[in-house]
């Protein structure tokens, strides 16, 4: 009678769960695009004035729409604060918590077969730093800037007010070749100004709390050509390193578009040669832009993670469920085994 | 069976061999007995029949020593199992496994027999012995009798010519102790088994014996039939001093021949006067109502005990009646859980241990867990100091109770009487009124025991309290002036030695068993006919 | 009559110790792979039911209790270091305590500071499955007792055996010995400095010890002890290559098998090649040994269901994990209740399998004493 209780049990899991087993999901490439925006934070599409900072995920070869949103009325904060703030969800890896982003907006997922060189059914656990061919490349700009790989990591740097900040999801990319987010860093209605920001400093050290020095963002010089020791982005930590300044990534990518510095004449010396364009200014024409989406109609993040995983609404209860027995049933075979000793 | 061909043993680092010479054969199916004083010789005797002398002891062995022809030179121990078993002391040292039915196993594994005939010999060996009820018990919860009859049983499974036992009833009550050797007297004569066995306690084994080999001080062996032996040997048991004193010839080996013989003879004795009871003398301690309790389980039952200056009590009683566990609550230093306890006007558990040693000194019956220095002289000094005596008074009193003793000898090398006096001296350093002593003649020959019998006199003597928990019936009837017997942790009997001890069936010494009371010992005949 | 051998098959018994090791051992490794607290709580309950309805009265078996208190010791350590040591890692603040600020030297480290739920959750987490861990191998001592397990041991273990018995042994011993001294150590005085009170108590215990190993010692020589006849030098050395490279093949498969992130090749096929190279040098070793073993566990179908179902777990466990990662270890940065698909379910219910396929536990004491004077008496079986 006792020995039947287990298998009672077993039997009745099996009978009601056959019919709420979700299907597996099917595994290589077939994926919605998800994506699921906190609606409760930041606004869709660029931000409109110089207060806030406006983000941008830009997919690459995940697939998928980039979405721009911006995280309006903001003071101060790091880049981590501003990409919450904007309203994406993101996920961190467990060994290092949210000092490396491993997913934005639960791309890639954790069913995703992503084609790594070498490890072409690559699925991103995000239990340890993701791998150099495959992860999310941080980058930030001024307004109206070029894009410049981050030295500094997501938690370690403060953001630009009225600036960039820009992921991209770096696949098989060497070090020089980190993919640009495709949104040139232009706020609308602020095309063809200067840059005026100062480029940061890099990291002098391998500490990995240590903070970028303030940078103050309304620019302390107006001539953007002062800016120094900004090529030299050879450095920075490969991802296996897993320091702070994590989101530094393997090399530095050079700033796109920042040739040409004799390239376009601004008009202002009549008949000599056009004076160069300040260092850092984009090259990017915003008409070039990809199309993006604010994220306005997006499922809760949770919900899809759920249908992907084939998890059960009722498995925590059933499970709950057969805890509480399977522990009454010890308790009770316990009592009699006791009574029946003495 | 086994032959001794002048043999002398020698241990390393020691100028006198510890046996000399011995030359002897003991024949098949013989129950052979080996006496001696401690430290004589007679574990080394034992202990080269299957080879642990010298192979696992140490030492040299010159000359031949051979079971069923095989000698032991030529193997190691080990090779000997399948033709000697040895059972030791303390059988709970020597068990390897947990439960009994392993443990009788174990020595046929060792051997490779056939799992079959396995199951049939631990069968027969558990029915032989009486034990197959405890097949599944674990070992460590067994009593002692239990426990050396499967000791016994673990070493006659691997169907051995030769049983050697050292001392197998030393740790036993005087039941326990009937049991085993009416065992060892079974198999000898159903199974036709050769026993060599060493015991202090002859009276007991006596009337069984083929042979009786004893071991002198120098270490020589002489061999003999019992009653011849007994005629010279140095140490016998009370009917065999008693045959002697009254000159019986063949000496008798046993309470029905002594009977026999002493029908007539004790007409002629003329009684000894009743011992004065000295009821004046004044109370040293005064014990009301202790309880000591383990658990659920009631040691000691609301006891009732006074004792007076210059007495001595035996505190009998079978194992697990309370004995230990009231000695240890009335010294102070073992848990009681009520009553009360008065010593010189105090109450011992409140006070601190080194004030209480003053008022009630103990001995435990492990006496040497008390030592833990590297000289009996750094003994005595540390004694001296914890009891702020002037320095040489242990010494002084050692020497009174055990002279010989050299100063720089290691605790643990002297033998059980000389490390008892040691303790014994240690704990009186801090004079106190009341003496208890836990099973003190574990391990004591019968001369040991006289010598102990004179310290507790002596003791008495200058108006101490003396109590003395054992099991050793004779020791009783010569150092005793009162008894009091206890069971189930509550006081049983409290009267008189005399009364006491003379007319019950187990606690009757020899003695009174042959000439009825009040004749309790030897001595008091030996006085009663005016010998010295 | 496949009724009859079905009850024969069903008399109360111990099982072969084996058998309820690889269940056990089974069900942790199937622990290791997720940090889902439903999953490790079903895992717990699983266990504990299974070892109360069939581990046996002795003593030894009464001990799960322990280890079932050291895992929630465990899961409180690790709970505590989070409030101490933890970072803020997740938005939800649930306690804000002040930061204690440490020298410079100690930059890396924070003390207190704002408490998140997420770290803390992440804490518990981490401790339950390391607590499930420590239950299952608590219950495998539980069901299946230690010393028959050794005794059950390859031939060329059993000198290894025989010592760890012995040793496990003599804490007991110790433990009485240093009692019986330091109450006789009361009878002295209290006085002394405390290196003598130390040296009083642990000279007497060791020279205790001492005494009581050597009886033991000429007891098991008496008694035939390592009778077997030695090897010679050319298959003692093979021998000890082949169970040192097999070892060492084991350690590397079983640690590359539990660590997701080596190669595959030094997962299984080391595994594999270890295990084949250490039950080679067993069974060279093996060979020479004239030991016969009394009443040996046998290895029956209830052994082989246990067995099987342990195996069954951990590998529907590595199975489910390339289906559905998310569930075996729930993000901490959205803060929700952990999901949970039923496939890791059912597969941790397969391992109640032995609670209803195997024999009770033999009863204690069972003997003639114990029977009822009118039974007849069984005729020995010889």
């Amino acid at each position: 009678m006792r020995r039947l209780l287990p298998l009672a049990l077993v039997v009745a899991v099996v009978l009601t769960a056959v019919p709420a087993t979700a299907p597996p999901p099917a595994v290589v490439g077939l994926l919605e695009t998800a994506s699921a925006i906190d609606h409760s934070k930041g606004t869709p599409g660029f931000c409109t004035d110089d207060r806030g900072v406006t983000v941008v995920v830009d997919f690459q070869e995940l697939g998928g729409t980039t979405i721009v949103r911006c995280f309006p009325g903001a003071t101060d904060g790091t880049g981590l604060d501003a990409l919450k703030g904007a309203g994406f969800q993101i996920a961190g890896v467990q060994r290092w918590g949210e000092a490396f982003i491993c997913r934005i907006e639960n791309r890639p997922a954790a069913n995703e077969a992503v084609a790594v060189d070498g490890r072409p059914d690559y699925r991103e656990a995000c239990l340890d730093t993701p791998p150099a061919g495959a992860y999310w490349s941080y980058w930030h700009a001024g307004n109206n800037c070029s894009w410049s790989y981050s030295q500094w990591g997501v938690k370690n740097r403060s953001f630009l007010r009225g600036g960039f900040e820009g992921w991209s999801f770096s696949l098989n990319a060497s070090a020089d070749s980190n993919p640009v987010p495709r949104i040139a860093p232009v706020r609308p209605g602020t095309t063809g100004q200067r840059c005026t920001t100062d480029p940061e400093p890099p990291p002098t050290s391998t500490d990995p709390a240590e903070q970028q020095p303030g940078v103050d963002p309304g620019g302390s010089s107006g001539a953007a050509g002062s800016g120094g020791g900004f090529g030299d982005t050879s450095s920075g930590a490969a991802p296996g390193s897993g320091s702070g300044s994590a989101g530094g990534g393997p090399g530095g990518g050079t700033t796109g578009g920042s040739g040409g510095p004799g390239g376009e004449a601004d008009g202002s010396a009549g008949g000599a040669l056009p004076a160069p364009l300040p260092r850092g200014q984009t090259t990017q024409d915003p008409s070039d832009n990809v199309v993006f989406t604010g994220g306005d109609e997006a499922r809760d993040v949770d919900d899809v993670i759920r249908e992907q995983s084939g998890a059960s609404r009722y498995a925590p209860w059933a499970t709950a469920g057969l805890v509480l027995l399977l522990l009454v049933g010890a308790g009770i075979t316990a009592a009699r085994r006791r009574a029946r000793r003495t | 069976m086994i032959r001794f061909e002048h043999v002398t043993v020698t241990y390393p680092r020691r100028s006198e061999p510890a046996l000399r010479d011995v030359h002897l054969t003991i024949g098949e199916g013989e129950l052979v007995l080996c006496a001696g004083r401690t430290g004589a010789g007679k574990s080394t005797l034992l202990g080269a029949v299957n080879g642990l002398v010298p192979h696992f002891t140490g030492g040299r062995l010159e000359g031949r020593v051979s079971v069923d022809g095989v000698a032991t030179s030529s193997r190691p121990p080990r090779e000997f199992a399948h033709l000697v078993g040895v059972v030791r002391q303390n059988p709970l040292a020597g068990f390897v496994t947990d439960t009994v039915e392993e443990e009788l196993a174990y020595s046929m594994e060792q051997l490779g027999v056939d799992p079959q005939v396995m199951r049939r010999r631990v069968e027969e060996t558990l029915d032989l012995l009486g034990i197959a009820g405890l097949r599944r018990r674990a070992l460590r919860q067994l009593s002692g009798g239990q426990q050396q009859r499967v000791a016994i049983g673990s070493v006659l499974t691997a169907h051995p010519r030769v049983l050697v036992l050292d001392e197998p009833t030393s740790a036993l009550d005087p039941t326990a102790a009937e049991d085993v050797l009416a065992t060892i007297a079974r198999l000898v004569t159903d199974l036709g088994t050769t026993v060599l066995l060493a015991e202090h306690r002859m009276e007991r084994v006596v009337p069984f014996i083929d042979r009786l080999l004893f071991v002198e001080a120098d270490g020589t062996v002489t061999d003999g039939e019992p009653a011849t032996q007994l005629r010279r040997t140095s140490i016998a048991p009370p009917i065999v001093e008693l045959g002697r004193l009254a000159g019986w010839d063949p000496l008798p080996l046993s309470v029905r021949d002594a009977r026999r013989r002493a029908s007539t003879w004790r007409d002629g004795l003329i009684p000894p006067p009743p011992a004065a009871t000295d009821t004046e003398a004044p109370a040293t301690l005064e014990a009301r109502g202790v309880v000591v309790r383990y658990g659920p389980k009631v040691a000691v039952r609301e006891v009732d005990l006074t004792l007076a200056a210059g007495e001595v009590t035996a505190l009998m009683g079978r194992n697990g009646s309370g004995k230990s566990s009231l000695l240890w609550a009335l010294q102070g230093s073992g848990p009681r859980h009520g009553g009360s306890v008065g010593a010189g006007g105090h109450d011992p558990q409140r006070l601190t241990r080194s004030q209480a040693r003053r008022l009630v000194g103990l001995v435990p019956q492990d006496a040497a867990d008390l030592l833990y220095l590297e000289s009996v002289d750094a003994e005595c000094a540390a004694g001296d100091v914890e009891s702020d005596s002037p320095p040489g008074s242990c010494r002084t009193l050692l020497d009174a109770f055990a002279p010989g003793i050299r100063d720089e000898a290691h605790p643990r090398d002297l033998s059980e009487g000389q490390k008892l006096a040691l303790v014994l001296a240690v704990q009186l350093s801090a004079s106190p009124r009341v003496v208890l002593l836990d099973e003190p003649t574990r391990g004591l020959d019968y001369l040991a025991k006289r010598e102990l019998t004179r310290t507790v006199r002596a003791l008495a003597a200058t108006g101490r309290s003396v109590v003395i928990a054992t099991h050793d019936v004779e020791f009783v009837a010569g150092v005793a002036d009162r008894v009091v017997v206890m069971a189930e942790g509550e006081i049983v009997t409290d009267a008189p030695v005399a009364d006491a001890i003379a007319g019950s069936p187990a606690f009757a010494p020899q003695v009174a068993k042959v000439l009825g009371s009040p004749w309790l010992t030897v001595d008091q005949v030996r006085t009663a006919l005016g010998v010295a | 009559m496949v009724g009859s051998q079905l009850a024969g098959n069903l008399l109360p018994r111990d099982l072969h110790p084996l058998a309820w090791w690889v269940w056990a051992l089974g069900l942790a490794v199937a622990a290791s792979r997720t940090t889902n607290p439903w999953l490790l709580l079903l895992v717990t309950a699983v266990v504990v039911h299974v070892v109360v309805s069939r581990r046996s009265d002795a003593p030894w078996a009464l001990a799960f209790r322990m280890y079932v208190y050291l895992g929630l010791t465990i899961i409180a350590i690790r709970v505590f270091f989070r409030f101490v040591f933890g970072g803020a890692e997740g938005t939800t603040i649930i306690l804000r305590l002040p930061e204690i600020p440490l020298p410079v030297w100690a930059a890396g480290i924070r003390l207190f500071g704002d408490v998140s739920a997420e770290s803390v959750l992440g804490g518990l987490y981490d401790g339950m499955r390391l607590a499930t861990m420590v239950i299952c191998v608590g219950a495998a001592n539980a069901l299946a007792n230690p010393k028959r397990l050794l005794k059950s041991m390859p031939s060329a273990l059993y000198e290894i055996g025989t010592t760890v018995t012995v040793a496990l042994a003599v804490f007991p011993q110790l433990a009485e010995s240093t009692q019986r001294v330091r109450r006789a150590r009361a009878l002295r005085g209290t006085g002394g400095s405390r290196f003598e009170v130390l040296r009083s108590i642990v000279v007497p215990v060791l020279e205790d010890a001492l005494d009581r190993s050597l009886t033991l010692a000429a007891s098991m020589d008496s008694r035939g002890y390592g009778r077997t006849g030695s090897p010679s030098r050319a298959s003692r050395r093979i021998t000890g290559t082949l169970m040192a490279t097999g070892l060492v093949g084991v350690c590397v498969g079983v640690y590359s098998t539990l660590d997701g992130t080596t190669p595959a090749l030094l997962a299984t096929p080391m595994l594999l090649a270890g295990l084949g190279l250490a039950v080679a040098g067993f069974v060279v070793a093996g060979r020479r040994v004239e030991r016969s073993q009394y009443r040996p566990d046998r290895w029956r179908a209830a052994e082989l269901a246990t067995a099987l179902s342990g195996i069954a777990v951990a590998v529907a466990m590595f199975r489910t994990s390339s289906v559905d990662p998310t569930n075996l270890n729930p993000s901490l940065t959205t803060l929700s209740w952990p999901l949970l698909a039923w496939p890791p379910v059912l597969a941790i219910l397969v391992g109640l399998l032995p609670a209803i396929a195997t024999p009770p536990p033999a009863p204690p004491h069972v003997g003639l004493d114990d029977m009822p004077d009118d039974a007849p008496i069984p005729a020995r079986s010889s």
